[in-house]
């Protein structure tokens, strides 16, 4: 049996070979045997000339799947920086981890549960039990947790518990700009504030975020605001300082403020900005806009006399003067003592149409464009009359954001060149034209009349020696639900140098309280010019130069009513 | 067997000898290249942490505190005006020094001169003199 297997392939072979020797003797059959072996050969060389080409091709055309070839795949962050004018940061991404559970591949529901909850504190074993249960992949355990929790985490060494490499956004001066950064969520999305109007900018732009804000400045308006709110027990506070020339922003404060990384949907007095939300009546401050109104449209001049003796009656109403002089008063003392009454008599030189063409002009009776997507619209009144006109000519019948404020101001006093605010730093320095709003003589008139209000008006409380400031301040009843409160706002606006102002500002006080120094008055002098000047203080130096002897005696003369020297100790009494 | 079929057969092997190494070369470069992106990446990221650390440190608030609590002498002087001198400020001829602290009003004129123009401060007719014609 065995001997057959092995025999029959050998008798095939020999067989075959044997018709092969054969076939030799005829040329034709050995003819068609070469063709064969050609065939054979043609067929072997393309299949060799195939795996050459696809071994060529292998090694050098096909890209290497490694990824770590690949040209510097660095660090990525999913959200660039935002910066102030120094670099300095102010909103950044750090790296974080966040846990989460795929129950499906624990093994003992209950020892994870009660594991992880040894480790978490702030939930219950039973709680986490109850979520594994639910028929999912994935729970989230905790978000961005700190270094160690996530080494004791991992130290449980649960299979299903995995560390996803998560960003999140930190604010590392926390709510010292909280209202102009605004804030991120949890999966680093912004909410509110640069974060919310550039977000898209943030995640996908390559440069980081400049603002034209200053640390320093931000700091000290904050600090000094915050003192001044604790020193007149005052409801909160707000303050913006602008440059005049850009219209940059240096600072912005709106208090009380939020903590950015903790934000509480509930403190909505925090994360109100009342800076660019809130509208309020300006006040006597507005009573800049009205002279300058006048002495540009040469309805009153510095030689103009207004009588001040009676009240004016309009309808159920009577205009008098806080404090009033009682007699027939010039321009100058009128702007000096916020005449209510001369600054109807000067509006009704000037007439509704001229008023309501130049408030137009000034930007106050519309929305107002700044880089935030909190902003509040002016309330303006709905038909311009007689008492529109009236009223507006000292500040009330109508409601403006502080910035909006400021910026008219800005205007009138920046040789009425038009000034556009803006919290981005400026690059481009190439001087814009801005439009003119009035000249520039009526713009230094106001300067001058602005400067006298320091040196012997209601803002003498903000002399500093070597700063030629100039201001005008406003007291206002807040509205209340039945007509007007008895609770006041006090305004700050003030600038200097005088001679060509550098630096504007707003300062105002929410509902600020008499003290034992202010001999029982609430009024804007002596509270909210105090805390402007000491901000004028501190920053003044960083962007302009003090010049002590013009100002010297000025100052000297009124140096009585400034009380004990030594200014700088409530900015460091902490 | 003919010498170019010999030589070639040497050249294939020595090419393949080298294309081997070469391969292991890479292999090694490309392992330590991945090693070297990663600390690169670390330390990037490293860095990034740290700027917001230093941030945090520079802190206004928390170098306040700090100042106040470790120069204690110096704050009382700190922050005042006169941290750049202008040369204005620079001790004056000492007749001109009489003058700016004897006359009062000659000073403060000087303050508003350049500020307004000549016809800004000339007398102008008075235009609308408003007396008290009752009410209003």
């Amino acid at each position: 049996m065995n001997k057959s297997v092995l025999k029959t392939p050998f008798s095939v072979i020999s067989r075959s070979i044997t018709s092969w020797h054969k076939g030799l003797q005829y040329a034709n059959v050995l003819e068609s045997a070469k063709q064969r072996v050609m065939i054979v050969a043609i067929v072997l060389f393309l299949g060799f000339i195939m795996i050459a080409l696809r071994l060529g091709d292998v090694m050098l055309f096909t890209e290497s799947s490694d990824d770590s070839l690949k040209t510097s795949d660095g660090f990525q962050i999913l959200r660039r920086n935002i910066v102030d004018q120094n670099n300095e940061i102010l909103a950044t991404n750090i790296m974080t981890a966040s846990a989460y559970v795929n129950p499906k591949q624990l093994l003992d529901l209950d020892d994870a549960a009660k594991k992880i909850s040894s480790v978490l504190k702030n939930v219950s074993g039973s709680e986490l039990r109850k979520k594994f249960t639910l028929d999912k992949n994935f729970i989230w355990l905790a978000r961005h947790i700190p270094p160690k929790l996530q080494k004791d985490l991992n130290d449980l060494g649960l299979p299903g518990l995995h560390m996803y490499r998560d960003q999140t956004r930190v604010y590392p001066h926390s709510s010292l700009f909280c209202h102009i950064t605004g804030m991120c969520g949890l999966d680093g999305d912004g909410l509110s504030g640069l974060e919310q109007l550039y977000d898209i900018d943030l995640q996908q732009g390559t440069e980081h975020l400049a603002l034209s804000l200053d640390i320093r400045v931000q700091h000290i308006l904050r600090t000094e605001l915050q003192d001044g709110i604790k020193e007149f027990s005052a409801l909160g506070g707000n303050a913006i300082i602008m440059k005049v020339k850009t219209g940059e922003i240096l600072g912005m404060v709106s208090l009380p403020d939020f903590d950015p990384h903790k934000p509480n949907m509930a403190n909505t007095d925090g994360m109100f900005n009342k800076n660019t939300l809130g509208v309020y009546e300006p006040g006597s401050v507005f009573k800049i806009l009205n002279f300058a109104i006048g002495l540009e449209t040469g309805k009153a001049s510095l030689n103009s006399m207004y009588d001040g003796s009676r009240p004016i009656k309009m309808g159920r109403f009577t205009i008098s003067d806080f404090r009033g002089l009682g007699r027939v008063m010039t321009l100058t003392e009128a702007f000096l003592k916020s005449s209510n009454i001369a600054s109807i008599k000067m509006a009704q030189d000037f007439g509704l149409k001229t008023q309501k063409e130049y408030m137009k002009r000034f930007g106050v009776l519309d929305k107002m464009k700044l880089e935030l997507p909190e902003l509040g619209s002016p309330i303006i009144p709905r038909d311009w009359r007689e008492t529109t006109l009236i009223s507006l000519s000292y500040g009330y019948g109508l409601s403006q954001t502080p910035l909006q404020i400021l910026t008219a101001i800005s205007s009138i006093v920046n040789d009425g060149k038009k000034v556009t605010p803006t919290l981005l730093k400026k690059t481009n320095l190439m001087k814009e034209e801005g439009e003119n709003v009035i000249s520039s003589k009526t713009s230094r008139i106001v300067r001058k009349l602005m400067r006298q209000v320091v040196q012997e008006g209601t803002a003498r409380n903000a002399q500093v020696e070597g700063i030629s400031i100039f201001a005008k301040t406003g007291t206002v009843y807040k509205k209340g639900n039945k007509g007007y409160s008895k609770n006041q706002i006090t305004t700050f606006v003030g600038g200097f140098p005088v001679e060509d102002p550098e630096i504007m500002m707003i300062v105002m006080l929410d509902d600020p309280k008499p003290t034992k120094e202010s001999y029982g008055y609430a009024a804007a002098g002596w509270n909210v010019v105090k805390v402007a000047k000491r901000v004028i203080e501190r920053v003044a130096p960083m962007y302009t130069t003090p010049n002590y002897v013009q100002n010297a005696v000025a100052f000297s003369e009124n140096k009585k009513d400034l009380g004990p020297i030594n200014t700088f100790k409530t900015s460091y009494k902490k | 067997m003919r010498s170019s079929t010999a030589l070639f057969a040497l050249i294939s092997v020595v090419v393949g000898v080298i294309l081997f190494r070469v391969k292991y070369e890479v292999d090694h470069l490309a392992y330590e290249h991945k090693i070297i992106s990663k600390n690169i990446r670390n330390t990037e990221e490293t860095i990034h942490v740290l700027k917001a650390e230093w941030a945090h440190l520079n802190d206004p608030a928390r170098i306040h505190k700090l100042a106040v609590k470790y120069l204690p002498d110096q704050n009382k002087q700190s922050t005042v005006t006169a941290q750049t001198v202008h040369k204005k400020e620079l001790p004056l001829p000492e007749a001109k020094k009489s003058v700016a602290v004897t006359d009062v009003s000659f000073q403060e004129a000087d303050v508003f001169d350049h500020l307004l123009e000549e016809d800004d401060l000339k007398q102008q007719p008075v235009h609308h003199v408003r007396y008290q014609k009752g009410g209003s």
